[in-house]
């Protein structure tokens, strides 16, 4: 009897251990999600509209929690002021110039204060510091958005609405397209025309692409003129060559133009030649004068040939012509 | 104690009414002995562990067996809701409110009122039809102390360790259908599942326990101990106990659950 007692006190104990165990677990499950039993420090920001944020509401920073909403109160100052109980162990990593605001944990889910930025120069933060608030986009925001996207939207379908009933009253160059035949033949032919543009097309493609294999063929001129380095260093002086020819051209031709120039000009002795009907006249004469000269020259000399002092000199010289040809 | 079923002579208001509110007093002042008596020594430890063996580990299998399957078919059953809107991943966070909230105090406590209320009403209420009761005053034992303080406190103990048990087995049941299905793991889900619960959550839920337990122990004890007419009043002691105890258990959840409210929006 005594023993079925103790085993009872036993069981009961045992029984009420695990329990108190499961509760104790409970306990601190909750108090480490809730961050309960860890140190932390009070950091405050204020903002213009909080969207429902409550007291326990977890605060983020860069996508972790780090902490809790301890109170949200309606500051003597137009907004709201909320007060943030953040780990210590976190607060290494958040510099007082980073900037809060309202988010919510998923798309329909409760509402979060998300901590974001801060730079490094910048001191970490401490007990009773304020943050710069920055406001978020609330849902009327995303209402007018999208009242205004609706009304853009009647616009558009309005303006469609117009350019169909044109379309299908045969205005317009589509509703000409698609009630006059003519157009529609016009289109036929225009088809056709780019149909045989691109037979054309394809027959010029496959003449480069022979062209190109030719060029490709090894010992051809085309493939040398592209690949031999010698006949390119020739090709560069040839071309070098009649850069100088063309310059010697240019020089050439830049006198002549100075030596048509003198001609041109009636105070050069070639222009005044030319130019000048005086001096053509006695040049004229003088020409005359030289044909009359040289006239009774030859006949002086025809009467000297026959002179009794020159006759033999004569005579010897053509027997040595006539022996030479024979 | 004496039981209730003395009939006055003459009636203030009437039969009805004035048995109504001698009723009242009646049960006021049985609870008003009783925390006189828990208080006062000599104290009855073994009658206490005797009577926490039988409410509490003697529910236990039952309890666990209730849990598991509430756990279960609750997220079988919630699943398909939450798939419309490809929100199953909230699964463990509503099996977790659910369970910690509400449904482990609540059925813990209704299978505990059936069990542990009609158990008890039926034993002293056929102690007091066989005058076990008189027999103990006669021989100088207190009958109250011994066998409603002991009963009492081993409910209002005993029920809110089995609303823990409960509600373990409750998150491994539903844990069980959402790895079936989501391969959740057992950390992530135990994460999830508390993650939208409070410490108000949690400690009311203490509090429902204990008042519940106080509930169906008083309940019990104060119908069995003034049980009447015979074997057939054994029988209605036993079966009142289980009505008012669940009728009552419903009437403290609301209330609970009210001034819960008032004091969550109120911080």
């Amino acid at each position: 009897m005594k023993s079925s007692k103790n085993k009872k006190a036993v069981i009961v104990g045992l029984f009420s251990i695990v329990g108190i165990a499961i509760f104790l677990v409970g306990v601190f499950a909750l108090g480490g999600q809730h961050s309960l039993f860890v140190t932390t420090i009070t950091v405050k920001a204020s903002f213009t509209d909080v969207n429902g944020l409550t007291a326990g509401n977890n605060v983020w920073f860069e996508g972790v929690k780090v902490g809790t909403v301890k109170s949200v109160s309606l500051s003597g100052k137009p907004g709201v002021e909320i007060q943030m109980n953040i780990g210590k162990k976190s607060c290494q990593y958040i510099h007082n110039d980073a900037k809060a605001k309202i988010g919510s944990d998923g798309l329909i889910g409760n509402r979060i204060v998300i901590i974001m930025g801060g730079t490094a120069d910048s001191p970490v933060i401490k007990d009773g510091d304020i943050i710069e608030a920055e406001k978020a986009l609330t849902t009327d925001d995303l209402v007018n958005t999208l009242q205004k996207n609706n009304l853009n939207l009647l616009d558009i379908t309005g303006d469609l609405k117009t350019i169909s009933r044109r379309i299908a009253n045969g205005e317009g160059t589509i509703g000409k397209l698609l009630k006059d035949e003519s157009l529609v033949s016009n289109l036929q032919s225009v088809v056709d025309i780019v149909k045989q543009a691109s037979v054309n097309t394809r027959q010029i493609t496959s003449n480069l692409e022979s062209y190109s294999s030719k060029l490709e063929a090894k010992g051809s001129f085309a493939n040398d003129l592209v690949t031999d380095t010698i006949i390119f260093s020739k090709l560069r002086e040839t071309v070098i060559h009649i850069r100088e020819i063309s310059k010697t051209i240019a020089v050439v031709a830049a006198d002549l133009q100075t030596a048509g120039e003198n001609i041109n000009d009636s105070s050069k002795p070639i222009g005044a030649l030319i130019h000048d009907r005086e001096a053509a006249d006695n040049l004229k004469t003088i020409l005359k004068n030289l044909a009359s000269g040289s006239h009774k020259l030859d006949e002086d000399l025809e009467a000297l040939q026959h002179n009794f002092l020159l006759r033999g000199f004569f005579r010897k010289k053509e027997k040595e012509e006539a022996k030479a040809k024979k | 104690m004496e039981p209730i079923s003395k009939q006055p002579a003459k009636y203030v208001i009437s039969k009805n009414v004035d048995s109504f509110f001698s009723e009242i007093y009646a049960i006021i002042k049985f609870i008003g002995l009783f925390f006189k008596e828990v208080f006062t020594p000599p104290y009855e430890p073994r009658e206490v562990i005797k009577q926490c063996y039988e409410i509490g580990y003697r529910s236990l299998a039952l309890i666990s067996l209730t849990g598991f399957i509430t756990g279960l078919v609750f997220t079988k059953q919630s699943r398909p809701s939450l798939s419309e809107f490809g929100a199953t991943s909230w699964l463990p966070s509503l099996v977790g409110i659910a369970i910690i909230r509400a449904l482990a105090p609540l059925i813990t406590a209704l299978i505990c009122a059936g069990k542990v209320g009609s158990n008890i009403g039926a034993e002293l209420g056929s102690m007091r039809v066989s005058e076990q009761i008189e027999a103990m005053e006669m021989s100088a034992a207190d009958p109250f102390k011994f066998l409603v303080v002991s009963r009492v406190v081993a409910t209002t103990i005993m029920v809110p360790l089995l609303v823990m048990y409960m509600g373990l087995i409750g998150l491994l049941g539903s844990y069980v259908n959402v790895h079936v299905n989501e391969q959740t793991s057992f950390t992530v889900f135990f994460h999830d599942a508390l993650v939208k619960i409070s410490f108000l959550d949690y400690t009311a839920s203490v509090i429902k326990a204990i008042v519940y337990g106080f509930t169906i122990g008083i309940v019990g004890c104060y119908k069995g101990f003034n049980a009447t007419k015979g074997t057939e009043g054994v029988g209605r002691a036993a079966n009142v106990s289980v009505v008012i105890s669940m009728f009552l258990i419903f009437i403290e959840e609301i209330i609970i659950v009210q001034i819960i409210n008032w004091i969550r929006y109120a911080g």
